[in-house]
This record gives C-alpha cells, sequence and structure tokens, in this order.
C-alpha cells in the first residue's frame, strides 16, 4: 500500500510527538534524579523502535508498524509513569509492575488494533495468529530479560561509560535475538511478511548498534555534566548538581570540620603529652621527695638511737617546760621512768628538781624563754631514791621558723663523781702540799742555821756541799710550788681578783724586785710604757707573775753584758706586753713544745740546770684565764721576745678557792 | 711563844730564837698553847703560830684567843704552808698581825718579822 500524504503528516506528527514527550520526559529528568534517568534511558529505546517501525512502514508501504507502535507507544508510557510511582519502593518490585504493566501494555495495544479493525494479517486470529503472538511474547520476554540486564549494570557502584555501552550492546544482542525469533516466527507463518520484518530488524539493529554507543556516551556526558550525577553506591542515589554542590560543600565542611577536629586532637594530643610529662616530672619530684624523706627517717631513726643510747640525760620538753621525751640515760640518772616524768615539768620539785635556790631557776627561766639563749650551769639534783647528786646541766631552746620557742632541750651529765674527784685532788693538794712543804721547810731552816754558823763554824768544804744541798732543796721548794700551783690551776679553782691595775706598776715593782740579778749580770735593762695606759681590770698578783717569769727567764737565759727590753703598748682594745732579749734563744726544734709542763729547752738545760719547766705553762694558763694570748719569736745565738696581750675590758672575777702561791708576803 | 706541831720545825725555829736573843715557849700543839696562856705567869709577847696544828687549825685557835679578853691584844704571826687568799683574809681579819709562808722565807727573814713585832709592841 502506498503511503498517502495523509499518512505521512500523520506519521510525522506522531514522530514529533514522541520526541516531544522525549524531551518532555529528558527535561523532567533534569530536575528529578534516579529513576527519570531510567525512564528518560527507556524513551530513548522506543524512539529508536519508532524511528525504526517508521523506516520501515515508509519502505515498505506499510504502516501497520508504525501504527503499532503509536498504539504502544502510551502504553510503554503508561509503564514509565507507573516506573516513577513507583520508585521508592524496592527494584525488584519495580521490575515486576514494569514487567506486568509492559505486558499489559502489549496486550492492550493489540487489543486495541483489533478493535480498531486494523489488525494486519500477521494479526488475524489465526493458527499463525497464536503462533506469531508466542514468538512476539517471546520477543518481549527477551526484551525484559535485557531489562533485567540492564539493571544489575545500572545499580553498580561504579557507572561508568564502559559499563554503559557494555550494557547497551547487550541490549541490542538480545533486541537481535529477540527480533531474529520474531522475525523467524513471522517467516514460518506469512513469509511476504517476514521479509519486511527482517528489513525492519536490520535497521532497527543497525539503529541500535550506532544508538547504543551514542545513548551511552550521551548519558554519560549529559549525566556527569549536565545535570546527573551517578553517585558510587546506588542507582536511586542519582542527585542534582545542586545536590551534588551542597553534598560537596558538606562534605568540604566535613573535611573542614575534621580538620579542624584532627588539629584539636593533635593539640589535645600534645596538651595531654605536657601534661603527661609533668605528671611524670612531678612523680619524679615525689619520688626524690619520698626518698629524701625516707632518707631523713632513717637519720631520724639513727639519731633517734643516739639519743636514746647517749650516756648523757637528755629530756625535750615544750616551751612550758613539760617533758615530751627523756632518754634512756635519764632515766637511770633520776631514777624515774619516763612515764612518771611525761606530763610533768623539767626539774621541778614533783621530779629530780627543786633543790636549789629559787633564783637560780629564775636565771634559768630568763636565759631559755627570755633571752632565747642556752644556759649551762650546775644543778643539785635529787633522785627518786632520795639520793643527792650534782649534774652539770646544759639547756638550750630550740626556735621554730619565727624565732619562737619551739621546745627545749636538756642534757644532764652526772657529775658527782667528777665532784668527788675533784674534791680529792683538792684534798690531795692540800694534804700534798702541807705534807711536802714540812719537811722541805725543816730542811730549809736547818740547812740556813748550818750555813749561818749558828751550829758552828764549817769549814770550806763542808760550806760547799752543804751549800749544795742547800740549793737542791731550794729547787724542790721551787718544783713543789710550780705542781701546786699548775694543779690548782688546772681544777680551774685560781681565784681571779680583778682590780683596776697599773701595769707600769706591776713591771717597776718586778724589774726592782730583780734588780740585784740584774746588776749581777751587768744586763741592760730598758721598759718602756705607753704614757697614756688606762687602769686595766685585771688581777695584779697573776699578771705580776707573769712578767715575774718573763723577766727571770730573761735574766737567767742573757748571758753577761745582754740586752733587756720591757715595752707595754696599746693596739685596738688590747694591751700587748713585750718583753725581749739578747740571750741564747730557742732552737726551732723545739719551739713548739715551748709552753708545755715540765720542758726545757735542750741548749738552757746544760748550761743553766736551774729551772722547773713550769713557769711558761704557768704564765700560759694565766694569760689564758685573763682571756688574753701569749705568743714568741726567737733564734738560736740572738735572743727571744715574748708577747701576751690583754684586752682592755679586763676580765671578770672568778670566784676560785686557791690562789697560787707566788712568795709575796701578805700584811694588813 | 712559838706554837708548831712539827717537832723538826719547832726545833729549828727556837733555836733560831735562842741565838737571836729571844725567849721562846714552845708548844708543840693548840690545846698546850692554851694551857700554858691560862698557866703562864707572864704572857707572851707575840705568837708565831702555825697554821695546822694536831689538833686544831689556826682559824679555831684565833677565835678562842680573842675570845679571852686577857689574850686579845697579843700579836700574832700565821706562819703556814699553804696561802689561800679567804684563809689568809679569815686569819688577817681575825687579828693575825701577819700571814707569813714558811717554804718561802729564810728562817731568819721570818725571825726578823717577828722581832718587828716585838718591838712594835
Amino acid at each position: 500500500m502506498e503511503a498517502t500524504i495523509a499518512q505521512l503528516i500523520f506519521l510525522a506528527l506522531c514522530t514529533l510527538f514522541v520526541l516531544g514527550v522525549s524531551v518532555f520526559v529528558y527535561v523532567i529528568s533534569l530536575k528529578r534524579d534516579k529513576t527519570w534517568f531510567f525512564v528518560y534511558a527507556a524513551m530513548l529505546i522506543v524512539l529508536v523502535q519508532w524511528m525504526s517501525d517508521t523506516g520501515a512502514s515508509l519502505v515498505y508501504h506499510s504502516y501497520y508498524f508504525h501504527l503499532a507502535s503509536v498504539i504502544l507507544f502510551p502504553s510503554i508510557l503508561f509503564c514509565l509513569f507507573v516506573v516513577y510511582v513507583v520508585q521508592g519502593i524496592s527494584h525488584v518490585r519495580q521490575m515486576i509492575f514494569v514487567l506486568l504493566l509492559g505486558t499489559f501494555g502489549y496486550i492492550t495495544s493489540i487489543g486495541m488494533l483489533h478493535l480498531l479493525g486494523n489488525t494486519p494479517s500477521y494479526l488475524q486470529l489465526d493458527a499463525s495468529w497464536i503462533r506469531n503472538h508466542i514468538f512476539s511474547v517471546t520477543a518481549m520476554v527477551c526484551d525484559y530479560i535485557a531489562l533485567l540486564l540492564v539493571w544489575p549494570f545500572i545499580h553498580s557502584d561504579r557507572f561508568s561509560l564502559h559499563i554503559i555501552i557494555k550494557t547497551f550492546f547487550v541490549c541490542w544482542i538480545i533486541f537481535v535475538i529477540d527480533s531474529l525469533i520474531f522475525t523467524f516466527g513471522t517467516f514460518w507463518g506469512n513469509p511476504a511478511l517476514g521479509q519486511i520484518i527482517s528489513a525492519n530488524i536490520l535497521i532497527r539493529s543497525g539503529l541500535a548498534l550506532l544508538a547504543a554507543p551514542l545513548i551511552g556516551f550521551y548519558l554519560h556526558i549529559v549525566q556527569t555534566q549536565k545535570g546527573h550525577v551517578f553517585s558510587y553506591r546506588h542507582w536511586d542515589d542519582l542527585i542534582t548538581k545542586e545536590e551534588h554542590q551542597m553534598a560537596l560543600e558538606k562534605s568540604n565542611e566535613t573535611i573542614d570540620q575534621l580538620q579542624k577536629m584532627e588539629k584539636q586532637i593533635t593539640q589535645k594530643n600534645i596538651d595531654l603529652e605536657q601534661q603527661r610529662m609533668a605528671i611524670m616530672n612531678i612523680l619524679e619530684d615525689v619520688q626524690q621527695e619520698k626518698n629524701i624523706s625516707e632518707a631523713l627517717a632513717k637519720d631520724l631513726t639513727k639519731f633517734k638511737l643516739a639519743v636514746d643510747s647517749a650516756s648523757d640525760h637528755i629530756v625535750m620538753t615544750d616551751r612550758e617546760g613539760v617533758i615530751l621525751y627523756a632518754n634512756h640515760a635519764a632515766e637511770e640518772m633520776t631514777g624515774y621512768t619516763k612515764e612518771e616524768m611525761y606530763g610533768k615539768k623539767a626539774g621541778s620539785r614533783g621530779l629530780w628538781g627543786g633543790n636549789m635556790d629559787a633564783r637560780i631557776y629564775e636565771i634559768l627561766w630568763h636565759t631559755i624563754k627570755g633571752e632565747k639563749k642556752s644556759y649551762n650551769g650546775e644543778f643539785q639534783n635529787k633522785r627518786k631514791s632520795g639520793q643527792l647528786y650534782i649534774a652539770k646541766a646544759s639547756v638550750a631552746p630550740v626556735l621554730d621558723a619565727k624565732g619562737e620557742v619551739e621546745f627545749f632541750v636538756g642534757i644532764e651529765r652526772d657529775v658527782t663523781h667528777e665532784k668527788e674527784v675533784d674534791r680529792m685532788k683538792t684534798e690531795f693538794i692540800s694534804l700534798a702540799s702541807h705534807q711536802l712543804r714540812t719537811p722541805l721547810s725543816a730542811m730549809k731552816w736547818f740547812l740556813e742555821m748550818l750555813l749561818a754558823g749558828d751550829a758552828g763554824e764549817l769549814n770550806k768544804e763542808q760550806k760547799e756541799y752543804i751549800g749544795n744541798i742547800d740549793q737542791s732543796n731550794e729547787r724542790m721548794i721551787a718544783l713543789v710550788n710550780g705542781l701546786l700551783n699548775i694543779s690548782r690551776i688546772e681544777s680551774g679553782r685560781i681565784i681571779i681578783d680583778p682590780q683596776p691595775t697599773k701595769l707600769r706598776d706591776l713591771v717597776d715593782s718586778v724589774v726592782s724586785e730583780m734588780k740585784q740579778k740584774i746588776e749581777e749580770k751587768q744586763l741592760g735593762i730598758v721598759v718602756s710604757v705607753h704614757s697614756e695606759l688606762p687602769d686595766i681590770m685585771i688581777d695584779p698578783k697573776l699578771i705580776r707573775h707573769v712578767y715575774m717569769n718573763f723577766l727571770t727567764n730573761a735574766i737567767k737565759y742573757t748571758p753577761k753584758g745582754g740586752e733587756i727590753t720591757i715595752i707595754i703598748s696599746r693596739k685596738n682594745d688590747e694591751i700587748i706586753s713585750q718583753i725581749s732579749d739578747t740571750g741564747v734563744g730557742i732552737p726551732k726544734v723545739e719551739q713548739s713544745k715551748l709552753f708545755q709542763k715540765f720542758f726545757r729547752a735542750q741548749n738552757v738545760v746544760k748550761m743553766e740546770t736551774d729551772g722547773t719547766g713550769l713557769g711558761l705553762y704557768l704564765v700560759k694558763a694565766i694569760v689564758d684565764s685573763h682571756h688574753g694570748k701569749v705568743w714568741f719569736a726567737s733564734e738560736e745565738g740572738k735572743g727571744s721576745t715574748f708577747w701576751f696581750s690583754l684586752s682592755q675590758k679586763g676580765v671578770e672575777s672568778k670566784k676560785g678557792e686557791v690562789s697560787i702561791d707566788i712568795g709575796s708576803v701578805h700584811s694588813v | 711563844m712559838v706554837v708548831e706541831d712539827e717537832r723538826l720545825l719547832l726545833q729549828a725555829i727556837t733555836k733560831k730564837l735562842q741565838i737571836k736573843h729571844i725567849e721562846a715557849v714552845s708548844c708543840a700543839s693548840g690545846q698546850q698553847a692554851f694551857d700554858y696562856l691560862e698557866s703562864m705567869p707572864e704572857l707572851p709577847k707575840a705568837i708565831w703560830l702555825d697554821y695546822h696544828l694536831g689538833d686544831m687549825d689556826g682559824i679555831a685557835f684565833m677565835n678562842r684567843l680573842k675570845s679571852n679578853i686577857k689574850w686579845v691584844d697579843i700579836p700574832v704571826l700565821i706562819v703556814s704552808n699553804s696561802a689561800s687568799d679567804d684563809k689568809i683574809h679569815s686569819m688577817l681579819a681575825l687579828g693575825a698581825k701577819k700571814y707569813v709562808l714558811k717554804a718561802e722565807h729564810r728562817l731568819d727573814e721570818i725571825i726578823e718579822s717577828f722581832s718587828e713585832f716585838l718591838k712594835e709592841k
């Protein structure tokens, strides 16, 4: 049948209609997402089919195919509409819908053709018609299989060009197969028609072959550049450009935030690390402190042990004198146990004290609490048993950081025995004093009488011998005197009786006493005393003895014709006395021992046998007791110079028990 | 009067006094001295007293001596071997005229001082 102009126009209008709908769908798909793409792709397929059918119709002057497409077309559209509607439900269901509706559409279209009475021959209801339709249905099934095959690709995570091409190539193969089946079926039924159909297939295939890549390519370009973006996950996840932009921005925001958070976390890590280091340092410090504490505790234990086992009585009291601690020796010495002592005041009547004059205790308290200084003194205490004993005590305040008294430490030593020993020494001294001197005095006087001729005239030899005895006796007396003086000095019992003294007078008296001896040896003597020498509070007897000793030594150890010089000068607040001679001097090797008891240098022992070696020892003891210093310089063969210093302030009185014997006469 | 408990010393003193033409009564103990003092027709012009006597010390002697009005004025020379200041002071306070150390002095020196006493009186 020839196609009339009207048919051609109708054909053109339908083509335009299909195109228009395609464009419409395309535009919609730009705004929408996901499934609309599928819709759009399907529409393109339809377009291709329509074009091929139309072409075939034109070539073979049959518009049946074209008509069929016109009727088929709305049914497909309807399906797609449904697909749009069903988006959101699972894909499997979507597919089922499409299948069912497609089938429905197909049947509907065939039915409409019959109704219109325009059933083409091959669509006549006869045996061949059924045959044809079976093959048609099979072909349709193949179409749907193709769809099924497309689906996974479309739903794959990676939607790329080659997949698209692959997909459509596969679809094309399926279409070809579908068409071959259809063609075969039609040839079987109607060979003439079969020709037409095979041509249709050729065209369709050709177009499909062209179309597939184009579609694929187009899809790719369009979808990636013009509005649709394939997500990586899901067909359904297709999103618009704006959404993509928003997603990008959001992801950028998220990245920014993450970076910020990363920074924060890094910073936090640094902080934590620093804190960790700080804590490690603190732990180290704590460990150090712990070590120090432990060391201190060990030390403390040692000291505690030392104090507890010390042989002196040690007690510690609070600032009111209440006993907080007493060591073992305290218990032993006082006879009271620690428990009896705790809580009571140290040295109170309830314990070992209270036996002395109240004033002594007052002075003690004033010194330790008022002046916050330590007090040293002797106390007579009473043991728990009632036994009295003498204790040498030292009480010291312990001050806190503010300088306030925190507690007192009292240390006492039982010196009863020492006192006893001292007393025995004193007794011995006085006993010896009397005992030794009595025979010595007897000897002295009898010898004196003998020498004076009171028992008869002596011959020369007798005189000589008795003279020797007398000399030896004198030495013994001197030695005894020296010994007794020293033992008195050593026992600390020498009285110091300071008087305002003119040193000048002392020196003068000493010099005049030795005048005879000086003249005998023809020694020159020079005395030079500072013109403004003040009176000084010293014990004149003792200091006179010092001058006497130095002068005696100078005279003794200086050969005939020598020189003796005595100078008294002032230096700052000290008065220095100097006695020099041009005598034999002291050998260097012996100089260190000069002030020792009984020491006499070798060079003088030979020359002058008379000498006890006690003189300088006594001198040093006297000067020391006056808080002064004594020193010397000497060169053997040239002479010696001795100095001693006295403080201008003088010396405080010392109550002793004895004085040294220097042979001076006391008179009223 | 010489009061000295050491026999040898007493002997020496008395002998020397004799040589010096000084008459002396010798007593070997404090008690003997007081016995003499009480029984003597004439009181001694001076007393040479040793501090350490067998039966009493110098202070006791002085106290006893000074307690008797008859003997108060007799000058006493204390001759001793030890010299501690308070002993000296107390003796001098009690009325002793002088205090001399034995071993330091020659006998004739002491006797010289003693005669001074006698002359003084």
